[in-house]
């Protein structure tokens, strides 16, 4: 189990994560979200040791620190030498993780085929493309089978068929037990493993904690509404409803205490025809941009 | 410590790789074998083309005593009276010499042309025949004894003794000079740019989850040390493979003018070579080192690497005042100031102007410096990786070693 608590770093006087607390056990994916400058990668380099807390700790299995902690960690940017061989880097980097030549050889050919950059196994890491050098990225942080992953922007340069075979993988790794932290703008991808997340804006965690709870107690649903957009349009206005167009659909969010069968029954009343009608818990996109957009 | 090794092998097969290092390779080898072979060549095919044009009518020229002195002598003799030709010809370097004798009130006069340098040979050689012929002259006409002739040819006898060590040294200590200074240059920056590199490419934030920074450190500084060591051997096996063909004579062997006695050449030679040039490569690879670490781009390297640069000028420039006078105030200095002590104490080493104690004492304070700055760098470094954006400034070098 990973724990992080109270993790606090400043850089003179701005505050760029601030009192952050979370944990996340085996076979979880924990979320954490945020806009560019949110602080998400200083807290994974807080939680590595790249950067240096003011004030908290990371403990891994009871103990401060990863020190003794097998874990793969794929950057934000690619960290690969380009000029070498993909099998030379991926050797280097394995061998420096402790496993030996046989188990180094298997684990090479097993990653680079599921990943299919097999055909790129001799070529230069800069000679290749951004998606393919990033699947040999992910390649290196897997290779040596880390109890803890952490990905930063793992999505980033793959086209949607890469984004399905790193979803099965980190599906995969979620279904071994391991503890996988992950640091992403695209939330459908968050929403699909994620159990926790946590959503950063200047350092502060805004919402933490399982993603049902956080969109439970949201106290938004949304109900959507099929059918003559003009007619529903002038309906909203008419009853004061605050709406949203999404082409011929108009969606319109509800509190708590609103009853959506009232709105139909008001609906019905004004003789407006509806044809398709769907009652949406919020999407974490949604909830994202509601907190911090502004 | 396995780590080290780990990182040390694949950096050193990375360097060796290149298409850069095994192009300087080729290209080493083809100097040390063309510059030997020019040599070879060319001094045994080398001519002297002299014109004489004699308007006198004492005077004469053996032609034969001229080559005995003149090697490699074409002499031609003008009848006519054709300076300007022959002038040009010199200019149109198709001829080297052109020498005019004439005769003023029975006295030689000699008029001598070249193209850019006098040949003091070429002179002297006709100069002397002329002296000699004028002098035979006015002893006849002034009826001079036999006896006080040969007295007055009496040739001074002048023995020659060199009282320092050795001179045949200067050869080796102008290549140990070139090496180190070029393998400074072309290793050390590449230390500085490798570690930029790391940086810009972002593979530094993988690394440092992996090895300690100081691993990455050394890795580096000692792959690049061994990468420079294996073209140093690269250089003298060529010139070896030379001096296997025939085209050095051992007993003539000089670079670019500088004697190089081969017969010095022995295991304390080689040692001393071995441990100044890895000494001298390390003070300057860990400057270069710790200097790469506090910027993000390669770009930027000029603007931190400028003092260092400095340091390896003022190094190369004591190495040649040494050559010239390895006893001066500024060269004992230098014996003992660690960025200019490898080129300096090799240097008086090779030349004998440096004692046992002398050695001791310059080696000590240099091996003291190197520890030093190895703690220095390490400091540096391992801050330094992971400082990105911030545009470098001198202050940051003290914070860092406050942190």
């Amino acid at each position: 189990m990973l724990e992080v608590i109270n993790l606090t770093k400043k850089y003179g006087d701005k505050t760029v994560v601030d009192h952050l607390t979370f944990s996340v056990s085996s076979g979880e994916v924990f979320g954490l979200l945020g806009r560019n400058g949110a602080g998400k990668t200083t807290t994974i380099k807080m939680m590595l040791g790249l950067v240096t807390q003011d004030v908290g700790t990371v403990m891994w299995k009871n103990q401060n620190g990863l020190k003794g902690a097998s874990f793969g960690y794929l950057p934000e940017e690619r960290g690969l030498y380009p000029k070498a061989k993909v099998v030379d880097q991926l050797s280097y980097f394995a061998r420096l993780e402790g496993m030996n030549k046989s188990t180094i050889k298997r684990s090479i050919d097993y990653w680079l085929e599921r990943f299919d950059i097999e055909m790129y196994r001799n070529k230069m890491a800069g000679d290749l493309s951004k998606g393919n050098q990033q699947k040999v990225q992910l390649v290196a942080t897997l290779l040596h089978n880390p109890d803890l992953i952490i990905l930063d922007e793992p999505f980033s340069g793959l086209d949607p068929v890469n984004t399905n075979l790193l979803t099965e993988v980190i599906l995969e790794e979620k279904q071994k037990g391991k503890v996988i932290i992950m640091s992403s703008h695209q939330m459908e991808q968050v929403e699909k493993f994620c159990k926790e997340v946590i959503i950063m804006k200047d350092g502060k965690a805004l919402l933490t904690g399982e993603l049902e709870v956080i969109k439970d107690s949201y106290g938004l649903m949304y109900l959507s509404l099929y059918g003559n957009v003009d007619k529903l349009k002038s309906f909203c206005q008419q009853q004061q409803y605050s709406f949203e167009q999404e082409e011929k659909r108009i969606i319109i969010p509800l509190n708590k205490e609103q009853d959506p069968l009232m709105v139909l029954m008001q609906l019905k009343n004004d003789d407006i025809a509806v044809s398709e009608v769907t009652y949406l818990q919020p999407t974490l996109h949604q909830i994202f941009v509601e907190k911090v957009g502004s | 410590m396995n780590a080290l090794w780990t990182a040390y092998l694949f950096h050193i097969r990375e360097q060796i790789r290149t298409k850069g290092f095994r192009i300087t390779s080729i290209v080493i080898s083809l100097l040390i074998l063309g510059y030997f072979a020019y040599n070879h060549f060319s001094s045994n095919e080398k001519e002297v083309l002299v014109t004489v044009i004699n308007t006198s009518t004492y005077y004469s020229l053996d032609d034969k005593i001229l080559k005995e002195n003149i090697e490699g002598l074409v002499l031609h003799t003008e009848q006519i009276k054709n300076e300007e030709k022959e002038q040009q010809k010199i200019k149109d370097q198709d001829l080297d010499h052109l020498i005019v004798i004439k005769e003023k009130n029975s006295i030689p006069v000699v008029n001598y042309y070249y193209h850019r340098s006098p040949d003091p040979t070429v002179m002297f050689a006709f100069t002397n025949q002329l002296q000699q012929q004028y002098l035979a002259k006015v002893s006849t006409e002034q009826a001079l004894s036999q006896e006080v002739i040969s007295q007055l040819f009496q040739t001074i006898p002048v023995e020659e003794t060199m009282l320092a060590e050795n001179n045949g040294s200067l050869g080796i200590v102008y290549v140990f000079i070139f090496l180190m200074y070029t393998f400074i240059l072309m290793f050390g920056q590449g230390v500085a740019m490798s570690i930029t590199g790391e940086k810009s490419t972002r593979v530094m934030e993988v690394m440092i989850t992996k090895i300690k920074p100081i691993y990455m450190l050394f890795a580096k500084v000692l792959s690049s040390l061994t990468a420079g060591l294996i073209q140093v051997s690269v250089f003298f096996l060529s010139g070896y493979v030379a001096y296997l063909i025939g085209w050095i004579n051992k007993n003539q062997f000089n670079i670019v003018g500088f004697d190089f006695d081969l017969s010095q050449i022995n295991a304390g030679l080689i040692v001393a070579f071995v441990f100044f040039f890895a000494c001298g490569y390390l003070v300057y690879a860990l400057c270069f080192a710790a200097l790469g670490s506090l910027i993000s781009r390669t770009e930027d390297l000029g603007s931190v690497m400028g003092p260092v640069m400095v340091l390896v000028v003022g190094a190369l420039m004591v190495g040649i005042k040494t050559m010239m006078d390895p006893t001066g105030g500024l060269v004992n200095f230098s014996t003992y100031f660690p960025f200019f002590s490898p080129i300096v104490a090799y240097s008086k080493f090779v030349m004998g102007e440096l004692t046992t104690l002398e050695l001791i004492i310059s080696g000590a304070i240099l091996v003291t410096s190197i520890l030093l700055l190895a703690i220095g760098a390490s400091k540096i470094y391992v801050k330094g990786v992971m400082v990105y954006g911030e545009k470098f400034k001198w202050s940051h070098l003290s914070a860092m070693f406050k942190k």
